[in-house]
This record gives structure tokens, sequence and C-alpha cells, in this order.
């Protein structure tokens, strides 16, 4: 399915329609800093579930979350977690009153995602593809 | 008098984060408001804790809970947190305590120590039971949870996460004091507290995929003993029975708990099991074992679950160590009283089985409500071997199944 997918958005940006398919998409992004070159929505998903308190490396993480009434939100647990935003509240509820996690900083857009990510070499978050620019790495495309 | 003391605290937290500039606090809430009730006259459904439970008259008491918590974070390393409810108390009386306060020292990302008031995972979703929003039932399977009559912590515990090849691993180590906290049912007010100590144990628990695994040991060692079983041990030691007298009740017996949990969730189906059994010394506080399986599935905002779930009593339910046919005369009719009394407390809680269908409906999030969601749930519960099963009370020559009905709303904010 994942394949099947890159397959399709590389053949889109060979034939020079990349624009168009990745205005659809969602990019995980990182600090430029950051070593980790590549995750996996298995990593992405351990990390947005609380289940994973650091980076596959290791290193501290501090998460970013688009609004509750965006979109993107919606789409982004459903593709990396296969969850729905309200299971993830559930979860991320029950790791706040225990005191085992923090839930992810819940942030206005994409542009603030992006300028919280270039801030912070411990950041991550996730955006719309065509919002993507050289102030983020992208680590992982959904 | 109790509630403005919360609305001092409340207003304390309001203003907390406008005066404070070097140190970040947040606040967090939950809430549920349910309504339940029973349909067999005389029986009552509660744990051991509590002074009144579900009953045929109904209650809004029963699982309805406020809870705040507020966190102060002094740097990347440290915080405070604090963690209020209020509840209906084991006194019986509505009102407000402390359940979580807790200094917490993370030197690294996957480490946390933490000292204070804590809830220890017993059971595998012991220290969020007042949660009912993150819940996947109206409140957790009795026949497990209800095996466990301390919940609250104070001493220190651990969380260590670290990754086993393609396991994700949390192990969480503590130890400290506890209380007991029983009803005062002799008068109908009050509670009485009963001291635990060096109470100890582990919980592991792995995560691979949609798969999560756990093991979960704890022992303790009761330190007072109930003041309504004073008048039976004296009478006991009194008539040349000190040896029996001293296997009865809560002073110094252990009750070592072992958990087993094993959960599924591919974001659709899920399927959660759990096994847990309680040890003891004592002939009084029986020997327990206790499972449950429930499967659920989600459709869009609407999630029907069922549950099936068994309570074993694995000690002996009656007492043979008193010799009445060989003792004077004069003695019988005493020792006949005592045997009674012994065999009554071993054997007041008998197997039953709970069969339950419950539907949970996630309700759009709005205005300063997170989130929402409304359960209604079915308990039918049959007792067994002639008893009364887990009910606190029923009535004499009780041997019915008794269905328990059960509406609840689940609130974050």
């Amino acid at each position: 399915m994942r394949i099947a997918k890159t397959h399709s958005w590389l053949l889109a940006s060979l034939l020079g329609l990349g624009s168009m398919s990745a205005s659809a998409d969602i990019v995980v992004i990182v600090n430029p800093k950051n070593p980790a070159a590549n995750l996996t929505a298995e990593q992405v998903s351990a990390m947005y579930l609380g289940t994973s308190a650091t980076f596959p490396d290791g290193g501290a993480l501090a998460l970013a979350d688009q609004p509750e009434s965006a979109g993107i939100r919606g789409d982004f647990y459903q593709k990396a977690t296969g969850r729905s935003a309200a299971q993830v509240k559930a979860t991320w509820a029950r790791i706040t009153f225990t005191g085992k996690g923090t839930p992810p900083k819940e942030l206005k857009s994409d542009a603030d995602v992006k300028a919280f990510v270039a801030g912070d070499a411990k950041a991550i978050g996730y955006i719309d593809s065509s919002a993507v620019d050289g102030s983020v790495k992208v680590a992982l495309k959904l | 008098m109790r509630f403005r003391t919360s609305l001092i605290a409340l207003a304390v937290a309001a203003v907390l984060p406008s005066v404070s500039s070097a140190v970040e606090f947040s606040y967090n809430g939950f809430t549920t408001a349910g309504y339940s009730e029973l349909d067999e006259d005389g029986v009552v459904f509660k744990t051991t804790n509590d002074m009144d439970g579900i009953d045929s008259s109904g209650t809004f008491e029963y699982d309805s809970i406020i809870g705040l918590q507020g966190t102060v974070k002094f740097s990347d390393e440290w915080s405070f947190t604090a963690q209020g409810v209020v509840k209906r108390e084991t006194d019986g009386d509505f009102g407000p305590s402390v359940d979580w306060a807790y200094l917490k020292w993370q030197p690294v990302s996957n480490l946390a120590v933490r000292a204070g008031l804590t809830r220890p995972p017993t059971f595998m979703f012991s220290d969020s039971i007042y949660v009912g929003y993150s819940n996947i039932w109206v409140r957790p399977p009795l026949e497990v949870y209800g095996i466990s009559p301390v919940y609250q912590l104070a001493g220190v515990d651990a969380l260590w996460r670290t990754n086993l090849g393609p396991v994700r691993l949390t192990v969480q180590p503590y130890y400290g004091n506890s209380e007991l906290k029983l009803p005062n049912t002799t008068t109908g007010e009050g509670e009485y507290k009963l001291d635990v100590k060096d109470w100890y144990g582990v919980a592991l628990t792995g995560e691979y995929g949609s798969f999560t695994g756990r093991v979960g040991y704890g022992d303790k060692q009761y330190d007072d003993e109930h003041p309504g079983l004073a008048t039976l041990k004296t009478s006991l030691t009194a008539l040349g029975y000190a040896d029996l007298a001293n296997r009865l009740g809560m002073d110094g017996n252990k009750s070592p708990i072992l958990n087993l949990g094993l959960q599924y969730d591919n974001g659709t189906q899920f399927a959660v099991a759990e096994y847990a059994h309680r040890g003891t010394d004592s002939i009084t506080v029986p020997e327990l074992s206790g499972s449950y399986f429930t499967f659920g599935n989600r459709f869009g905002s609407f999630t029907p679950y069922a549950t099936v779930a068994m309570l074993n009593v694995d000690s002996a339910r009656s007492n043979e160590e008193i010799q009445i046919a060989s003792a004077p005369a004069p003695l019988r009719p005493a020792l006949t009283a005592l045997d009674a009394s012994i065999d009554g407390l071993a054997s007041a809680v008998s197997d039953q089985n709970t069969y339950s269908l419950g539907l949970r409906y996630d309700v759009p999030s709005f205005s300063v409500l997170k989130g929402a969601v409304v359960k209604a749930q079915i308990d039918h519960v049959e007792p067994k071997d002639g008893g009364k099963g887990f009910f606190s009370a029923a009535p004499a020559g009780f041997s019915d199944s008794v269905n328990i009905y059960s509406l609840t709303f689940d609130f974050i904010f």
C-alpha cells in the first residue's frame, strides 16, 4: 500500500506533477540538526501514542500537534497510527492523568508547527507537504 | 466547608499561570457523571472501600467524580504534579481528596523517578480507573479490580522505557507505605484506616505492533487490625484458640498480587484480557483469582463492547479447627457462635461470573470540553455456590442473578 503510494508520488514527480500530488500529502518534519534521516510510520506512531518518549536513537522529543479543528490532524493520526484523533485523545488523557507524559503541544497552523520544529532540535511535527521549506527536514511522507 | 477548600484550590490554580514566569504551569481535568441501578432489592454492588454502592433505588453518586490536575514544571528535569478529586469518599460523604502529589525527576527522556503520592500499577488500568474518558468500560471489572482494596502509595516509583529489539519495554518498580480505608458499616458513619507497610512491586509492559503484554507483581503487609475483629480474636484466645486468633483478620497479613494482562488493538478491533491472583495468610481474607476478557469494535464514533468476567474463591469458605463436640458443655454455645463468625467471614465472598454489554459513543468535542463520551452498560452478574458473589450485601437465601444498568458521561477539559 505504502510502496504503491511512494511509487505514484515518484512517478508524479518525474512527470513534473509533484506539486499537484504533494498538496494532498502529509509530511512528518524534524529539525535539520536532528540526526534521524528517515522515520518509519511505526516509529512516528509510537512517539505520537506516547509509547516512545524518545527518537529511535534515544534523543529527547518534543511533539507538535495541529489544532483539533484542522482536518490534517485526523488524517495524520489515521495514516500514522491507524487510530482516530478521538482515540488518540483518550490515550493521552490516560498518560496525562497518570503522570507518564505530556501530550503534544497544540499549535495553530502549518506555519506555527514549522516554526516550532525549525527552532527546536528535539522537535517533531507534521504539516501539509506543500508548506515544507528549507527550515525543516522531512523524515516521513504519509 | 470541604467544597470551599476546593474552590480556593481552583482559584489558586486559576491565578498561578499569571504570577509564574520562570516556571511553566499547566492544568487539566476530567469528570464523570453517572447513574446506576440494579434490579434486585436488598443487593448492594460496591467495593470494600465504599460505604454505599449501587442498589435497586439507583444512585448518581457511585461513578461520579471530578478530577483536577496541575503540574508545575521547574525545568526539563524537575516538576511537581498534584491531582485532586471530588468524589464519594470511603466514609460515604462527597468530598475532595488529594489523589496524586509527587515530585518528578526526569534526568533523561526515558527515565523518570517520582516521590510522593501515586497510584501503583497493580493491574493494567489501576492508575487510571478514575479517568472514565480513557477507559473502555463504565467501571473496570470488579472480578479483577476488586481484589486489591489498597490504591494509593506514599513512596517512590520509577518509569524506565527501553527497546528490546522491536519490543518497547516499560519497567515500573515502586516501594512505599499505604493505608487501607474501610467504611465503618457498623455505625454507618466514618471510616477505619489500617496501616499498610512495605508495599513493593513492579510492572513490566511490552508493546509490539498492535499487542501489549504485561506482568505485574506486588506485595504488602497490613500493620493494623480491623477494629471490628477485636472481640472475636479476644474471645478465641480466651477459649484456648490463640493460634487460630492470630491467623484471623488483617494485622500482619501479607497479600501478594500477581497480574497478567494482554491487549490487542488494531485501531478498529480491540481485545483486552487480564488475570489476577491474590494470596493471603489469613483465614478471613480469602485467596482469590479473577479474570476477564473484553472485546470491542469501533464503528466510527460508536464502540460496542462485551465482557466476560470470572471470580474464583481459592481458599476454604469454612474453618474446621474449632472442636465443639469435644469441648466442655458450658463452652459449646460460645464456641459454636465463634465458629459461625469465622465461617461467615471466610464465606463472605463466593465465585461469580459477570457478562457485560456496553456501548461507547464519542461525542464531537466542543467549546472548553476537549473530549466527551457517553457510555451505557448492562452487567449480568451470576453469583455461584449459594453465596452472594462479590456483592457486599444480599438478602438471606439469595440465589439469583442480578442486572446492573449504568449510564455515564465522561469529559476531559
